[in-house]
């Protein structure tokens, strides 16, 4: 059995290559934990009105 | 003069009060070490207990390491300081990376609290030395997520290095699979660092410290750690 969860992130950064950076840190960091789980993030942009 | 032993408090932690029962009762002064201070005040040897820090929300531990005090006690694990995690305060220290692995739910899915019996594997850590090699501690477990994970290779290391300090044992001694509460990899119960002065177990020595609740066996890990900072303080005085 394997269990997953999704988070979705607002974040603020200027170009899409920025962003994964951020939220790769973030992952490796805090909200996975290398050891037991993987992850993969998926970008989406969105344009400030 | 006696031994200082720092209880750090998270907020959601429940057994810090247990513990500075436990080493007050071997002659030993407790303070607690609040999770928003950046020091650890000049304690003698650090204690992380058990309960459910933060809520345990995203993964048991993963936002306690970020505390304020988490910084300062890896300063002084670094330093060589004597660092015990008990049951969440072990899975706390696996997060902040001052031990190997990470936990896994329990196999059978279910919260256990029961009694176990655990063998001391190693005798040379500040919480075993008091301890016989392969004597049989029998202690309480309390948790839904003890069950050690580590790739092959952590494995392995901790192995050669005499890293696994308790395992899940029978009553005799016996590592077997029926003693194993929780689907811990070769029944790891408790581990130490390469250094040996960080220490980290699932079962809670400080619930079983009298009789009265059962068993007496966990006095000897606090035990170990006073003794080594009595001979030391008796030698230098």
């Amino acid at each position: 059995v394997s269990i997953a969860k999704t988070i979705r992130l607002l974040v603020d950064a200027p170009t899409e290559e920025a962003a994964l950076r951020q939220v790769d840190e973030m992952c490796e960091r805090l909200l996975a934990n290398p050891v037991i789980e993987r992850y993969t993030v998926e970008i989406e942009e969105l344009v400030a009105s | 003069v006696s031994v200082r032993v720092g209880v750090v408090q998270f907020p959601g932690t429940n057994c810090e009060l247990d513990v500075v029962w436990a080493v007050e009762r071997l002659g030993a002064e407790a303070r607690i070490l609040w999770h928003g201070d950046a020091s650890v005040h000049g304690v003698d040897a650090v204690v992380v207990p058990g309960g459910f820090a933060h809520g345990d929300y995203l993964r048991t531990g993963a936002i306690a390491r970020f505390s304020p005090i988490m910084a300062a006690v890896t300063r002084f694990a670094e330093r060589g300081g004597p660092v015990l995690g008990i049951c969440n305060g072990f899975q706390v220290l696996l997060e902040a990376g001052l031990l190997p692995g990470a936990m896994v739910r329990n196999r059978g899915v279910k919260f256990v609290s029961r009694h176990v019996c655990v063998r001391v594997e190693q005798t040379d850590t500040p919480f075993t030395l008091a301890c016989g090699t392969g004597q049989v501690l029998e202690l309480p477990i309390a948790h839904g997520e003890g069950n050690y994970f580590a790739d092959p290779a952590t494995v392995a290391s901790l192995e050669g290095q005499r890293q696994v300090v308790f395992r899940y044992a029978t009553r005799a001694g016996e590592i077997t699979d029926g003693a194993n509460p929780n689907g811990s990899l070769n029944n790891i119960a408790g581990i130490c660092n390469a250094a040996r002065n960080v220490v980290g177990l699932m079962p809670h020595p400080e619930r079983a410290c009298e009789l009265a609740l059962g068993s007496a066996d966990g006095r000897v890990v606090l035990q170990s750690v006073v003794k080594a900072f009595t001979e030391r303080i008796a030698q230098s005085a």
